[in-house]
């Protein structure tokens, strides 16, 4: 449009370009999107790439979201980086990072200017796209606010994350089955072991796979995201799991398996963790492998030689296996059967009758070696041994 | 001694109800009583039957749940593990031979690979790719699946009766391709730029691939409405749900919901017009009605 060419007056000309300028400025605002070039006022930020160790590379795209009213940055939730000059403030708020899939993460900051108004801040929503094999680690990040007044350069130290790698805790390798008794609960302890150099671990649940459900009746961690298990970088801790075995079927699951090194059943421990702060939730399976202990082999090893030493002081108290026409075999056999069946009814009360079971007022477990040789000694010498143990140790009480 | 094997046949015999009653008890005792501990799951990808009311929620320790979506809820029908070496970036339902399948999209071992499950669980086919797999849909009139990879950028579309992949594009800007959706009617595909929060559209016509929306944070996930033209986009960044009308002539990306999300990594177009977003940090899956109201939300509980 030729201007000198309208007519009218030089103010209404003036009034003209007046008008047209700011249409033309409405145009501009209207099809420009806000963050596309740096407005008054408004800074763009960038962050740049960061070589993580020559491990891999982390790369940084920002998406401005606008000015907050907000000057509240805690050192215990905020990040601060500031540019060289010390003219802006990049605060990283901890709290907002947060992994998405596709491996990236993303995280809010704001860039504060001490030279104007702090009590606001321009808000971003960044978003970091790692490549290569790298572990969640702190890292420099060189970042530029530019502003119409110029570009300011500075640096922000900030964590950096990798979905892909998931190996972050390790493990020692068992030398020996865990031992987990058939009676009662039992605390197995899984050693473990961050391998990140600067970021924490937060172990946040346990869950448990077995090869033998039926030989479990409780397996719990007190790990949980309300109380987890953190481990620094580079420590070491042992992770709690309190596990109760279904006593028959543990017996009878490792009945054949006597060679002490062969575990009896190998729980597979899934724990579920990640970096402090905000690192992605990783699985990391741990095998444990499980022994019950006295095995049916040991157990039935302190029956016999229990019915053995009450047969033996049987006959040496009475003279006799048996009653007066009884044949030895069949007193043998005898106190074999009841031995047996002492034992098993033994093991059942307790187990799973919640009972007690009490013998010369001591309060005895047959799922237990001791206990159930004595009780098979017992049963086997019947009532003449009974009295000699009564008679050679009286109750006190 | 003569008597001896006569009376320990009289002895067994009288033994043997009490041996056999020992037997039951270890029998009906070998139950398992393992205490159940109930635990969440976190979803984190899901597709349902076109817009019907079957979803399927495939979850952070790689099951598949299949859901019947009801008026106020969720009825689990069915499980599907898949192989833990197998990490899913993408999943579609797909129709295919009269058959009810899920295509999954991933990576085995640093390649890219498409899984083929029928419902009932079985993996029926696979195919291979050089690049690793981050989205698919599928196009029930063609038989075919379009797949995204993310380290290449590149779009494949792979014939569901076949074994051969396609190549169709390479979208030259993006940095990180990730979830897809495809309308099958205008033949134009949205593929969503993870590292750049962009979402491209791609004629298969024209060969021309444009940015449809940008203003995202990481855009994780993607379904189109074919009734409506309108794309959603699940966007964890912002912890928000938007969408996008694909007919009008300056689209851009319109917050559809946003309240009580966490992590919205998945989106599904139910019945009804509803929509399903599979919130990976609150373990749940959420139902929003057409105009972004939220009707209903329902932990994901793990076997």
């Amino acid at each position: 449009m030729n201007l000198s060419a309208c007519p009218g007056s030089a103010s209404r000309r003036l009034r003209g370009i007046g008008a047209l300028r700011f249409s033309c400025l409405l145009m501009v605002s209207i099809l420009v999107p806000p963050f596309a070039f740096p407005q008054a006022g408004n800074p763009q930020l960038t962050l740049d790439s960061v070589n993580v160790r020559q491990d891999g590379m982390v790369t940084f795209s920002a998406l401005p979201l606008g000015w907050e009213n907000r000057s509240d940055f805690s050192e215990q939730r905020y990040i601060l980086g500031q540019t060289e000059d010390g003219v802006f403030r990049l605060w990283v708020d901890i709290e907002s990072i947060q992994q998405v899939r596709f491996n990236a993460f993303t995280f809010t900051c704001y860039v504060l200017d001490t030279r104007t108004d702090t009590k606001r801040a321009f808000k971003f929503q960044i978003t970091g796209n790692p490549t290569g094999s790298f572990r969640d680690v702190p890292a420099r990040v060189s970042f530029h606010v530019k502003t119409l007044a110029g570009n300011y350069g500075g640096w922000i130290r900030i964590p950096v994350y990798n979905s892909a790698r998931t190996d972050l805790l390790l493990t020692e390798k068992q030398t020996e089955p865990a031992y987990v008794s058939v009676s009662g609960s039992t605390q197995i302890r899984i050693p473990l072991r961050n391998v990140t150099e600067s970021l924490p671990v937060r172990v946040t649940d346990v869950a448990v796979n077995e090869d033998c459900p039926q030989c479990w009746t409780r397996i719990s961690s007190t790990v949980s995201e309300k109380t987890p298990l953190v481990l620094s970088p580079g420590a070491s801790g042992h992770l709690p799991i309190v596990v109760a075995a279904n006593s028959l079927p543990a017996l009878l699951h490792g009945a054949l398996l006597i060679k002490t090194d062969m575990p009896h059943d190998t729980l597979s421990v899934i724990l579920t963790y990640h970096t402090v702060p905000g690192g992605a939730e990783k699985k990391q399976a741990i095998p444990a492998n499980i022994r019950f202990g006295p095995g049916l082999f040991g157990l039935s090893l302190a029956l016999c030689g229990g019915i053995a030493l009450g047969l033996t002081a049987r006959y040496l108290l009475t003279g006799k296996l048996g009653t007066a026409n009884e044949t030895a075999l069949h007193a043998i056999l005898t106190a074999l059967v009841l031995g047996l069946v002492a034992e098993f009814v033994g093991i059942m009360l307790m187990a799973y009758g919640n009972s007690k079971l009490v013998l010369l007022g001591l309060d005895i477990d047959p799922r237990q070696l001791f206990p159930a040789f004595i009780l098979a000694m017992l049963v086997s010498g019947g009532s003449a041994v009974t009295s000699w143990i009564k008679q050679m140790f009286p109750k006190t009480s | 001694m003569r008597d001896l094997l006569p009376n320990l046949r009289r002895d067994m015999a009288k033994a043997t109800p009490l041996f056999l009653f020992l037997i039951a008890l270890v029998v009906i005792f070998q139950a398992g009583t393992l205490e159940a501990q109930e635990r969440h799951e976190r979803p984190v990808m899901m597709d349902s039957n076109g817009s019907g009311s079957e979803l399927y929620v495939l979850d952070a320790s790689s099951v598949v749940h299949e859901f019947r979506v009801t008026d106020d809820g969720l009825e689990e029908r069915g499980r599907i593990s898949l192989s833990p070496e197998f990490i899913a970036a993408d999943m579609t339902y797909a129709s295919s031979g009269g058959r009810d399948l899920l295509l999954i999209a991933g990576a085995q071992a640093g390649q890219g690979v498409v899984l083929m499950y029928s419902l009932d669980g079985k993996q029926l086919k696979s195919w291979s790719l050089q690049n690793v797999c981050s989205g698919i849909d599928f196009g029930k009139a063609t038989h075919s699946a379009y797949v995204a990879t993310s380290d290449s950028s590149e779009i494949y579309q792979l014939d569901a009766s076949g074994s051969e992949s396609t190549y169709v594009t390479r979208i030259a800007d993006a940095t990180r391709l990730g979830p897809l959706a495809f309308d099958e009617a205008r033949k134009e595909i949205y593929v969503a730029d993870v590292a750049r929060g962009r979402v491209y559209q791609y004629s298969i016509t024209t060969k021309a691939a444009k940015v449809l929306a940008g203003e995202l944070s990481a855009p994780t996930a993607v379904t189109f409405d074919p009734e409506s033209r309108r794309l959603y986009i699940a966007d964890p960044g912002r912890r928000a749900i938007f969408t996008v009308d694909t007919k009008s002539k300056n689209p851009s990306a319109t917050p559809f919901a946003s309240d009580s999300l966490k992590a919205p990594y998945g989106l599904a177009l139910i019945s009804k017009s509803r929509i399903a977003v599979a919130d990976y940090g609150d373990s749940s899956v959420l139902v929003f009605s057409s105009k972004g109201a939220l009707l209903f939300r329902t932990l994901l509980k793990s076997p």
